[in-house]
């Protein structure tokens, strides 16, 4: 016979389920119930004393037996147990999925949902967290079919998480470049399920300079889109089918013409560093830092805008989000420079208006830019144009004279200036600085060089946490707004060596050490752990930078860098 | 065990069959026969039972002795339940289908206190039960709602739910036989019936209590109560108050009508208080204001004059008080109070001067002052009495004061003939001898002189012949009391400012300084010389705070008085070396003792007169010309004081212009005045007066204009003249004449400039 | 004074005030008005009533937890095993008793006492192995080998600690 769950029994409104008692004593043996010790306890009992044990001790308890096993698994003590522990009713995730309104909330792709949010497993977001918080998880290792060697190379590999697809591109020139979709498990020897190339229009040797995935709700439900940038100002569309990736398919390719009137294009387009697209809206930036605007409506592309700045470097990071359903919010970190010879970080938010526009929203958009933007918007703002922007910087020099208060201030933030950028990385709501030492030769800001004396400055393997607030503004006055700041939080004291990449998404940052190791920081508690120790041959100064990149999300961090890719599992 | 009737007690391992009829018979017995008692046993086995149920789940659990148990999904605890809760939904809903079934036949009064009385057994039964069933809430109805499970409450609630499917929305369905009975009820009391309260009140709570929200069932709601009583109970208030309101007023005075929906307001406002949710309150009581006031308001409105006509003080309460609770409602009102009162004061001030303006010119000021006392008064009453000295009353009686108070029959278009008026009524009760001082009422007459003068819109006017009066009173030494000149002073200057009242009080200091000066000069005297005779005191006054201007004809000093005022000009000239002493002979008082004749008099008289006088120690006839010859005085004038001086026949006129001293003067007083004032005098006065008040107001928009430009460097005509009055208007009212005419002065002296290519922009010429 | 009869048919004379830590006891006072008839208590047996009532004595006049309690007090307070002196010597019995004292608490309805009860369950089960637990409580293993091997594996993460 069954074991009968008999809380699903329960009515809807006036309809009777049929009685299951009757048939369930009959099967009984009548000796059961005269249990001694602990069995004569019921479930609720149970459950009650089981709600006063740590997660450990319950799985202890759910070793004893059969009945134990159900109980110390009953869902509402677990539920109570990861809200205790955890504080939050979902998982910490990566960024760049369906649906975020405020730049931070991550909810699955359709083929990855666990079912409605009432029957959440919380046992197993449990030791999800768990693994999180102590850097348990296991490594696999993927294979990237490139030519060459990529190891000692300069160039970076790019890579993306989109669900259960792990979708990579090496930064390597090559005659044809291509980004890979991997399905970690489904090919137990870690090579990629499919391929898709990247052609140039010019039929000359390219690279894959970035890769930005589609962060607006999917139009069909297996597909997702991932734009490519190639070194040659060109880009790509690819429609990925997350639930076959053979039968992905590449949806357009964009060739920038030179228009009169525009900027130059070669500043405009090449190389795109950095990306992110909310379908209808992509955005792009390039090294030089002109940000342009892309209207990819009706399987065009339309360029609308591009906006330059002369005070701000890469690297960079970029949230996109869609606060109000006429506006998208763009919020990027980058490296500023501090004089003589020094960096810190700044964050500028743009409001982009949304396609297509209200006739309300239009007049708006007439607004002049606020003094401290970072980027001058054209005088003539349509659909697809930003709106408005906003700066904030960690090191602000005030004008004039000071006082003592002011000047102490002044000193602490001056303290933090950092003599290179390794990178900057931003969730919308927290900013994390990885400084990089000054020898190392590096794709991060190289304009200045100064032999100054200045006195050493904190630990290069130090990264510094800021708070970023950008205080929300009635939508149609968006220039009317409090003051945007950027306020230090804390040192993250941990890592053995300067730090070559970083991820940050939903208070949680994880930072990729030039030496391979790994850590994970919950930034709201300030917590650290390191995820994977030190590659064997120790840091040193004398050494060859090794770029890397790392991405993760609710349950994986992927890094690559010239081992290759690795995928840390922590749903283990 | 002692109740007998009852049957066994099932064993803990009874199955749901037997359970449940055991737990049934207890269950109807406690919802049906309550008030027959339920003992202890039958209590603790009821909840023994439902106890023993709801923790059998050890059994099932241990019945599962199946290999991949071990599957998460099938995890956690199995709680026991749902059977039971499903048949105490069936329970309830049989139930209610019986008390529903008893209903239908019944109607009104009848079947409220028919739901009243189920209502009350069925809640106190399910509270019953709610307790019995604790267990079943405590962990399985816990569990589904935290699951999300919806339609799964505790068991009241879910008894409440039942209910309202089963019972209360069969009935309501019926035309809504439930809310209608009720709201028939409260039509009969409003009808003057008497009805249960109690009874709707219960009725009423029901609807309340079976409010739910889902989400969290202990939070109050009110969705039942609003659908199925409020607002029907609105609509039909609407409907009964806007027919019974309408047929009233049909055979009714608006008076009445006030009584009536000022009652009907109290009415509605009790009800709530005795069988309504509160918050009814405001839905109901602003339907009955817009239904009894604003759909009336107009008629209001209109009959608001007859009642300010016939001093109808109650009912004009009366409608404010209701005229106020709806929105706009006492603007008009205010608009007619405002007219009334202007009408009042300027018929009041027709009455005084006769149809035909006759008596202008001798109006008294008391009268006057008196008269428009009384129309402030009055309506001032009626402010505060009716309109419970609302700030917009006040506000349009102001208004109206100050537009009948200056410009009336009696100032024709003059502005300066009320505070000139008022000046000279308060003059004359700050002056010795007047009846008002004598009653001891001074006070409060200047306080009333007060309320007038707040009115005045040339304050300036008022001030100038006040100073005027004001001097006078000193020179002559006849004002009242230093105390009431004081207090006046002291209320000028909480209302118009320091500056309004420097010049009066410079003139108090400049009167105790003269009385130190004449006590000190004379001691002096009395130490230096032995040949005085002459009695002399003096007044050395500030040119510029007095209203006094020097002789401008010709005097030669007599003789007599000379050494007199050689030493004073000498003995002043020492204490402030380098001032000019200017001698104002026609303010000054003489007192001539007689020798020549039987009687010895005293002459009281002027300074001229004296010297006319002086000239017959020498001779006794003399003849005009000789007298200007003497006295320099010009002849026209001389020809007057000469007539004053026949006239009390001191001097004798019997041929042209020749004077001879009357040796056979006679007269019943020692003391003779002379000195009585010139017709002529008089009225120079006024005119003079005026004529300061136009000088000095040139130099005020003057000065006024150009501290203006001074601070904003350019500004447009218009706006000029805008801040000009605005800056000025507390003081008086500057004529846009009299502004413009002040620019162009400027612009000639070239304090500002046009602006170069604009026509009405100017700029200060720094 | 309240008169109870236990399931072994043994008559209690108590106080109100102390009976009425249970709340079954004091809602049916209230439901059904104070009599001089017996209160039966068919699921509780003589030796553990005594106990009972001796736990309600020394708490007696102690504020009852309100309905909502669960809601108010902070999760962090609501998992502490803290057991005051006096709770820790009344509840320090043999394992047979320990569960009689739960049931009956359960039963009567008095949350405190439950909750020793049950706090003082889990600090016998705290830090044990699975091994240790099931000879502390004399718990059959019926798991299959291969059920045992799955159990480990799954709760591996929660080992190394």
């Amino acid at each position: 016979m069954p074991a009968t769950r008999k809380r699903s029994l329960s009515p809807a409104a006036a309809i009777l389920p049929p009685p299951k008692r009757r048939e369930l004593l009959s099967n009984t043996n009548p000796h059961d119930i005269l249990r001694t010790g602990l069995e004569r306890l019921y479930d609720e009992l149970i459950v009650h004393i089981f709600s006063y044990l740590s997660y450990a001790d319950l799985c202890a308890a759910q070793a004893a037996s059969r009945n134990w096993y159900r109980l110390a698994s009953d869902n509402h003590i677990w539920k109570s147990l990861y809200l205790s522990a955890f504080g939050r009713t979902r998982l910490r995730g990566a960024r760049g999925f369906v649906d975020r309104t405020d730049g931070r909330e991550v909810r699955p792709l359709p083929g990855r949902a666990r079912g409605h949010e009432d029957t959440k497993d919380w046992k197993w977001m449990f030791r999800i967290s768990s693994n999180w918080r102590r850097g348990r998880c296991n490594v696999e290792q993927l294979h990237e079919p490139v030519e060459g060697d990529i190891a000692g190379s300069e160039d970076n590999c790019h890579v993306l998480l989109a669900g259960p697809l792990i979708i990579s591109a090496s930064a390597q020139i090559t005659s044809s470049p291509a980004i890979c979709i991997h399905k970690p498990r489904a090919n137990s020897d870690g090579s990629p399920i499919t391929t898709l190339s990247c052609p140039s229009s010019h039929n000359s040797p390219c690279s894959v300079t970035t890769l930005a995935l589609d962060q607006s709700h999917p139009q069909a439900s297996n597909t997702l889109s991932v734009v490519a940038f190639l070194s040659t100002g060109e880009f790509l569309v690819f429609e990925i089918n997350h639930e076959d990736p053979v039968k992905s398919i590449r949806k357009l390719l964009y060739v920038p013409t030179h228009r009169r009137g525009q900027q130059r294009l070669a500043e405009r387009t090449s190389p795109i560093v950095q990306a992110v697209y909310h379908n209808p809206l992509l955005i792009s930036l390039s090294k030089t830092f002109q940000l342009s605007i892309y209207d990819l409506s009706d399987n065009g592309v339309q360029h609308m805008q591009t906006l330059s700045s002369y005070t701000s470097y890469p690297p960079t990071s970029f949230v996109l989000s869609t606060p109000t359903p006429t506006t998208y919010k763009l919020v990027m970190a980058y490296a500023i420079p501090v004089y003589p010879s020094h960096w810190t970080v700044g964050a500028t938010e743009l409001i982009i208006s949304a396609h297509p526009p209200s006739s309300s929203s239009s007049s708006d958009s007439s607004d002049p830019p606020s003094p401290s933007s970072v980027f001058a918007p054209g005088p003539l703002s349509s659909p697809l144009t930003v709106v408005s922007s906003r700066t904030a910087r960690a090191l602000d020099v005030p004008p004039g004279f000071i006082d003592e208060h002011k000047l102490r201030l002044m000193r602490e933030q001056w303290g933090r200036k950092v003599a290179r950028v390794a990178d900057t990385q931003t969730d919308g709501k927290w900013l994390v600085l990885a400084p990089a030492p000054r020898e190392m030769s590096f794709d991060a800001p190289h304009r200045i060089t100064s032999t100054s004396s200045t006195p050493p400055l904190r630990s290069s393997t130090t990264l510094q946490l800021y708070r970023l607030s950008l205080p929300s503004a009635p939508i149609h006055r968006p220039n009317s707004v409090g003051q945007s700041k950027i306020t230090f939080v804390r040192y993250l004291e941990g890592q053995t060596s300067p730090v070559c990449a970083l991820a940050l998404a939903d208070g949680r940052c994880v930072s990729l050490g030039m030496n391979g190791s790994i850590w994970v920081w919950d930034l709201e508690n300030g917590t650290g752990a390191e995820v994977a120790a030190p590659a064997s041959i120790p840091y040193h100064l004398g050494w060859q930078a090794r770029p890397g990149s790392v991405v993760f999300d609710d349950r994986r961090i992927i890094t690559a860098d010239h081992d290759g890719i690795v995928v840390r599992r922590f749903d283990i | 065990m002692s109740s007998n009737a009852a049957p066994a007690m099932p064993p803990a391992s009874a199955d749901l069959a037997t359970t449940w009829a055991f737990l049934e018979e207890g269950v109807d017995h406690i919802m049906t026969k309550l008030q027959t008692g339920v003992s202890y046993s039958k209590y603790m086995s009821l909840y023994t039972v439902a106890y023993n149920y709801c923790t059998s789940s050890k059994m099932s659990g241990a019945s599962s002795d199946h290999p991949g148990g071990l599957s998460n999904r099938s995890a956690g605890a199995n709680l026991m339940g749902s059977d039971l809760y499903n048949n105490l939904i069936r329970y309830f809903v049989s139930h209610l289908k019986t008390l529903r079934e008893a209903s239908d036949a019944l109607q009104d009064e009848e079947l409220l206190r028919y739901y009243a009385r189920e209502w009350d057994r069925y809640t106190t039964g399910a509270n019953y039960i709610n307790r019995l069933f604790t267990y079943l809430n405590r962990h399985w109805v816990k569990r589904e709602r935290d699951e999300g499970r919806k339609g799964v409450y505790p068991v009241y609630t879910l008894a409440l739910v039942q209910w309202k499917t089963n019972f209360f929305m069969h009935v309501q369905q019926k035309n809504t036989k439930l809310a209608g009975a009720i709201l028939r009820l409260i039509e009969q009391q409003r009808n003057g019936e008497t009805i249960d309260q109690g009874l709707v009140k219960k009725v009423v709570d029901s609807f309340v209590s079976l409010g739910l929200d889902d989400t969290d069932i202990n939070k109050a709601c009110l969705d039942v109560y609003k659908e199925h009583f409020e607002v029907p109970f609105i609509d039909a208030t609407e409907k009964y108050y806007k027919q019974e309101s309408e047929s009233f007023l049909a055979e009714s005075s608006v008076s009445d009508y006030l009584k009536k929906a000022e009652e009907r307001l109290r009415e509605e406002e009790d009800r709530v208080e005795r069988y309504l949710h509160t918050q009814t309150r405001k839905p109901l009581i602003s339907k009955c204001e817009h239904v009894l006031i604003r759909e009336h308001s107009e008629l209001m409105w209109e009959s608001f004059q007859s009642l300010l006509d016939y001093d109808k003080d109650e009912d004009l309460q009366r409608m404010y008080a209701l005229l106020s609770r709806i929105p706009e409602g006492l603007e008009p009102l205010r608009k007619k109070f405002e007219e009334h009162v202007k009408k009042a004061g300027l018929s009041a001030v027709t009455k005084l001067i006769g149809e035909g303006a006759e008596n202008v010119d001798s109006l008294d000021p008391k009268a006057y002052v008196d008269a428009l006392l009384e129309i402030h008064q009055k309506n001032s009453e009626t402010v505060t009495r009716s309109f419970r000295g609302e700030a917009g009353f006040v506000a349009s009686l102001d208004k109206a004061c100050r537009e009948f108070v200056n410009r009336n029959a009696a100032t024709g278009t003059s502005t300066s003939k009320s505070p000139e008026l008022l000046a000279k009524h308060a003059d004359m009760l700050l002056r010795k001898n007047n009846k008002m001082a004598e009653e001891g009422d001074l006070e409060g007459a200047l306080n009333r002189v007060m309320i007038l003068f707040k009115y005045i819109e040339d304050k300036d006017v008022f001030q100038t012949f006040y100073t005027t009066k004001l001097s006078k009173r000193l020179i002559h030494g006849v004002s009242a009391s230093d105390e009431s000149e004081a207090s006046m002073i002291s209320k000028l200057k909480e209302a118009c400012g320091f500056e309004y009242t420097n010049k009066l009080q410079r003139m108090f200091t400049d009167m105790s300084l003269s009385k130190d000066l004449t006590d000190s000069f004379k001691e002096r005297m009395q130490q230096n010389h032995d040949d005085m005779d002459i009695n002399f005191s003096i007044m050395v006054l500030g040119t510029n705070f007095w209203p006094l201007t020097a002789p401008n004809n010709e005097f030669i000093i007599p003789t007599e008085i000379q050494p007199t005022y050689e030493r004073f000009q000498k003995y002043y000239q020492t204490k402030h070396s380098g001032r000019k002493l200017t001698w104002l002979w026609n303010y000054s008082k003489n007192e001539l003792r007689t020798n020549y004749l039987n009687q010895k008099y005293i002459l009281m008289t002027s300074s001229y007169q004296m010297a006319i006088l002086l000239q017959y120690n020498n001779n006794d006839t003399l003849s005009l010309s000789e007298l200007v010859a003497a006295t320099s005085i010009n002849k026209e004038h001389l020809t007057q004081i000469l007539a004053l001086l026949v006239k009390a026949k001191i001097l004798i006129n019997e041929e042209t212009d020749q004077y001879d001293l009357n040796p056979n003067f006679k007269s019943k007083k020692i003391r003779v005045n002379l000195n009585l004032p010139i017709k002529a005098e008089v009225k120079a006065e006024t005119t003079d007066v005026l004529k300061t008040v136009d000088e000095d107001r040139k130099y005020v928009i003057q000065a006024t204009i150009v501290r203006i430009m001074k601070a904003r460097k350019t500004m447009k005509n218009q706006a000029l003249i805008q801040e000009v009055i605005s800056q000025i208007s507390q003081r008086f009212a500057p004529k846009i004449p009299d502004i413009k005419k002040a620019i162009d002065t400027l612009l000639e002296k070239e304090y500002i400039e046009r602006v170069e290519g604009t026509r009405d922009t100017f700029a200060y010429v720094a | 004074m309240v008169l109870l009869v236990t399931s072994d048919n043994e008559q209690f004379t108590t106080e109100r005030e102390i009976v009425e830590r249970s709340v079954l006891i004091k809602n049916m006072l209230e439901d059904v008005g104070e009599t001089d008839q017996p209160i039966p208590l068919p699921n509780v047996s003589s030796s553990v009533l005594k106990k009972v009532l001796e736990y309600c004595e020394h708490h007696r006049g102690e504020p009852l937890p309100s309905a909502d309690s669960d809601q108010s007090q902070d999760e962090t307070r609501k998992r502490s095993t803290d057991i005051s002196e006096w709770d820790q010597k009344f509840i320090n019995v043999d394992q047979e008793m320990l569960f009689e004292i739960i049931l009956a608490a359960n039963y009567l309805d008095i949350k405190s006492l439950l909750d020793v009860g049950c706090k003082t369950v889990a600090n016998m089960i705290k830090g044990k192995t699975p091994e240790e637990i099931r000879k502390l409580f004399n718990i059959v293993n019926d798991f299959t080998p291969e059920e045992e091997a799955q159990i480990k594996k799954e709760n591996e993460w929660a080992e190394d600690r």
